[in-house]
């Protein structure tokens, strides 16, 4: 990483690895933009040739648009250009943990002509997830242009998945949040600094052209009372079943339509575009995206049956879609989803509970944070993806406890996540960044031998020789397995006092903490330890 | 290796340009397109507002807006539209937002004071309103804050708010131009409501001067001269109005009632003590009548106070006050006990006319 490279221009200046890295992100970000900017003007410009404005009133249209759509850039996928099947996310994850940080550019062309199509078109589907992937991609082709050794290359692509993400949803810190959450779990400085790079020259781009308001005008409102937040809970915990129950049956139905024959793989898409226009006639709200309609809830347009018909309609869409291999993402029709669950909710609060409940749109922007949290189970994306796609920070507390429930519900009856559960049916084996997250560290105070602190200072005084590195119990046993060095053992000391020695640590313990040499795993601090002072 | 950076660097260079390049170009089409879809269900959205038919009207303004976010006109548009089709919560969302980017505008601040009112909300009911009057209004101002104002009385008077119907009524006087008699005569009658006849009258006779010819603003001020115990000057009022228009049936009714009240009424002004007298016995003597001819059955009590009614009219006739007064509260007791014996005729209307007054207050002298 300190190895210093001279740029090809005599009045360039020097620089290092890490600031090329950095201006390469830039570069990325830029890239990414551009892409992403154009691909929302494409798909818009599709939906108006393909269906009219306003959608669902040429009646022909909205019942052979998605077909058609739907199935052409199935095609293009199933038959042409295989690697931009699937979930964005997965496929770059795979990118990074398994094919070195490789995504082929055709890729980034295959997803922006074939979710354009397929979206624009009206497929229940969303931008954003191809957005990530085209991202990705152009990343991964920079990386190799520029002949990034193969360790920066894995980096590079969820940097450029960032500005992905954050052009697509005007949203630079939930693009930050989102890649560190569900791809690199990493807090890394300079992995860090490198995501916030592109996905802030992404923003910049993608404002430049489609202008800076947030992804949805939210009429001004205020929190009545503290009660409500026992309501905003209530939409957490429906939030929370409706998620976990939407991600196992999409997860059911698309591994049945996978065991599928060829021919039949071939007209899924097709079949599920009909499905899509034929709801359509009914209810147009739930073709393509559906943001406008999230901006109707938002403004209180729908009752709040039709916004549960609408939350149930969406799912059936979204997951034959999805499931018949139709390329889009799941992000968009996620929020609508929790939007109409959430507006749903907030209405029927309204008839039963008047005197202590907020506007629907209050409801609306919950929902859509907390099904977001229950699917993708991303705590803090979540709530910072409502933040910034309303511009309302009053909604923060909702937020914060709608999210958590929901979050909490659907981890406790899912194992799998949506995003592993697609992996698992694509037969890949990915880290889960959520069992990362929630795996304890062992530290050096669950291996540690404490010691009398007589016969602790008397062992220490005894030793000859230069002094000894020292750990401290807080440190994880990663630290210390890189402070060992030749010795066996090391005191292991107060932070407050660090001539005070609370306990030895010897190579065999960690082995053992670590299962190795006959010893069991251990995950929980040991019984038969006593804590010891910081 | 230097060639091969340098050419990469220009390489990635051109591309980074070329992608800019075909983004500007593909912008300016979507832009173009954008706002051509935009103006098109814009225009026909204001079309079918027009013509009355707010369902279409919406869905086209609905469509203008998720095509142009900041087209204030759309947004205008849909709001009130969904205010006309009482959609109240969602045209509230939007006028908020309408009204954070021009707290000034005077339809969409009425149109905000009108969902207060359906609310319940006066205090917020009353600011609306206000800003409504003072605010911004296309093409004709006047005539916007007029309507408003008399908008904003209705609310008020429906409060029962006295004071304030006769504060705004005042102003509304003020601001409204000359000629226009159809709201000079609301206003007399919000006066009236008010209980301030005297403005009420004053405001309709100006009105009268300027339309010499309006019949009925004529009947309108005869009926406030009536109710206000003028009634003389309502019979010449009535008399002005049928010179003009002697087809107009009802006013002759009407005259022919004014004519019996002003015979009847012993309180009329400059009336002397004996005239009083002789009217009250005349009073007493003509709602007896009516009961003689009533073929109803009528309670026990009735028919006490008419017997009372028969024994002092067969007395000789005083002409002292106590006994103008005595026979004044007996013809009031015997007009109230028997309601199921008055029709509709002109002598009928007469005795109510001036017996309700008998226990109320007199009306100041003119």
């Amino acid at each position: 990483m300190n190895r210093r490279i001279v740029l090809p221009l005599p009045w360039t200046p020097r620089v290092s690895d890490t600031q090329r890295f950095l201006l390469l992100s830039i570069c990325i970000g830029l890239f990414a933009g551009l892409l992403v900017v154009c691909f929302h003007f494409a798909i818009d410009l599709v939906s108006w040739s393909a269906l009219g404005t306003p959608i669902g009133r040429n009646r022909l249209a909205t019942v052979l648009a998605p077909v058609l759509g739907g199935g052409f850039a199935a095609m293009l996928v199933l038959l042409v250009f295989q690697d931009a099947a699937g979930s964005g996310l997965t496929h770059t994850k795979a990118a990074v943990y398994i094919s070195d940080g490789y995504v082929p550019f055709r890729t980034v062309v295959a997803k922006f002509v074939a979710c354009a199509t397929s979206i624009g078109s009206g497929n229940s589907l969303g931008p954003e997830d191809p957005a990530l992937q085209m991202g990705a991609g152009v990343a991964s082709w920079l990386g190799r242009a520029f002949a990034l050794p193969k360790e920066h290359l894995r980096l590079i692509v969820p940097v450029g998945a960032a500005a992905g993400i954050a052009a697509a949803f005007n949203t630079p810190i939930t693009a930050v949040l989102f890649v560190i959450e569900e791809v690199i779990a990493s807090w890394n400085a300079s992995v860090l600094g490198s995501i916030v790079l592109s996905a802030v020259s992404a923003v910049v781009v993608s404002r430049w052209f489609l202008g800076d308001e947030p992804l949805f005008r939210v009429p001004a409102f205020e929190l009545t009372h503290p009660s409500e937040l026992a309501v905003y809970a209530l939409v957490g915990l429906v939030g929370g079943l409706v998620g976990t129950m939407f991600v196992r049956s999409l997860g059911v139905l698309r591994g049945r339509l996978a065991d599928s024959s060829r021919a039949a793989r071939l007209l899924q898409p097709f079949a599920a575009g009909a499905a899509v226009g034929l709801m359509g006639l009914l209810l147009p709200q739930i073709m393509g995206a559906g943001y406008g309609s999230v901006d109707g809830a938002l403004h209180d347009e729908f009752s709040w049956q039709l916004m549960l018909v609408l939350a149930i309609a969406k799912m059936a869409a979204t997951a034959v879609c999805f499931a018949a291999g139709t390329p889009g993402g799941m992000f968009a029709p996620t929020l609508f989803t929790g939007a109409m669950i959430g507006g749903g909710i907030g209405a029927l609060a309204q008839l039963y509970w008047p005197v202590a409940t907020s506007p629907p749109s209050a409801y609306v922007l919950v929902g859509m944070g907390a099904f977001f949290a229950a699917v993708f189970r991303a705590p803090m994306t979540s709530v910072f993806m409502v933040f910034e796609v309303s511009a309302s920070y009053v909604i923060i507390l909702p937020v914060m406890v709608a999210n958590l429930v929901a979050y909490l519900v659907a981890r406790k009856l899912s194992p799998l996540t949506f995003f592993e559960m697609v992996a698992a049916q694509d037969g890949l084996q990915l880290p889960s960044q959520e069992r990362q997250r929630e795996s304890r560290m062992l530290r050096v105070e669950d291996a540690m031998t404490v010691l009398p602190d007589a016969a602790a200072v008397a062992s220490i005084g005894d030793e000859a020789g230069p002094p000894a590195p020292v750990l401290h119990p807080d440190q994880s046993l990663d630290t210390a397995l890189h402070t060992f060095g030749s010795r066996r053992e090391l005191a292991v000391v107060s932070r407050r006092d660090v001539s005070r020695v609370l306990g030895v640590l010897r190579l065999d313990d960690v082995l053992r903490a670590y299962g190795v040499r006959g010893g069991s795993p251990s995950l929980m601090a040991p019984a038969s330890r006593d804590q010891p002072d910081r | 290796m230097i060639h091969r950076s340098r050419r990469l660097l220009v390489l990635v260079g051109a591309s980074l340009a070329v992608l800019c390049g075909a983004t500007v170009l593909l912008a300016s089409v979507y832009h173009a397109t954008r706002a051509d879809r935009a103006q098109d269900h814009l225009a026909r959205g204001e079309a079918l507002a027009r013509g009355d038919e707010l369902v279409r009207a919406v869905e086209e303004y609905r469509t203008a807006l998720s095509l142009e976010r900041d087209s204030v006109e759309a947004e205008r548009g849909l709001a009130l539209a969904l205010l006309s089709l009482g959609r109240l919560s969602e045209a509230e969302s939007y006028l908020s937002d309408l009204l954070q980017r021009d707290p000034t505008d005077g339809p969409l601040n009425r149109g905000m004071a009108r969902i207060h009112v359906a609310r319940g909300r006066d205090a917020e009911a009353r600011v609306a309103y206000q800003r409504s009057i003072y605010g911004q209004w296309p093409g004709d101002p006047l005539a916007g804050r007029i309507d408003t104002r008399f908008e904003l009385l209705q609310y008020l008077a429906r409060l029962d708010a006295r004071e304030e119907v006769l504060a705004e009524s005042l102003r509304l006087k003020a601001e409204l131009p000359p000629g226009q008699t159809a709201a000079q005569r609301r206003v007399a009658d919000l006066l009236l409501n008010a209980e301030a006849p005297e403005l009420a009258i004053e405001t309709l006779r100006a009105a009268a001067i300027a339309a010499p010819r309006d019949v009925e603003l004529l009947a309108h001020l005869a009926e406030a001269e009536a109710a206000t115990n003028r009634s003389r000057d309502a019979r010449m009022t009535l008399r002005r109005a049928l010179q003009i228009d002697p087809a107009r049936r009802d006013l002759r009714e009407r005259l022919a009632v004014m004519d019996r009240v002003v015979a009847l009424d012993p309180g009329l002004p400059r009336l002397g003590l004996a005239a009083r007298a002789r009217r009250a016995r005349q009073l007493l003597a003509a709602v007896f009548e009516q009961t003689r001819a009533c073929g109803k059955e009528l309670p026990s009590e009735m028919m006490a106070v008419r017997d009372e009614a028969a024994l002092r009219l067969r007395r000789r006739a005083r002409t002292d006050a106590e006994a103008a007064d005595q026979e004044l509260a007996l013809a009031a007791r015997l007009w109230s006990a028997s309601p199921v014996c008055y029709g509709s005729t002109p002598e009928a209307r007469a005795l109510a006319h001036v017996l309700q007054r008998v226990e109320a207050p007199q009306a100041p002298q003119p």
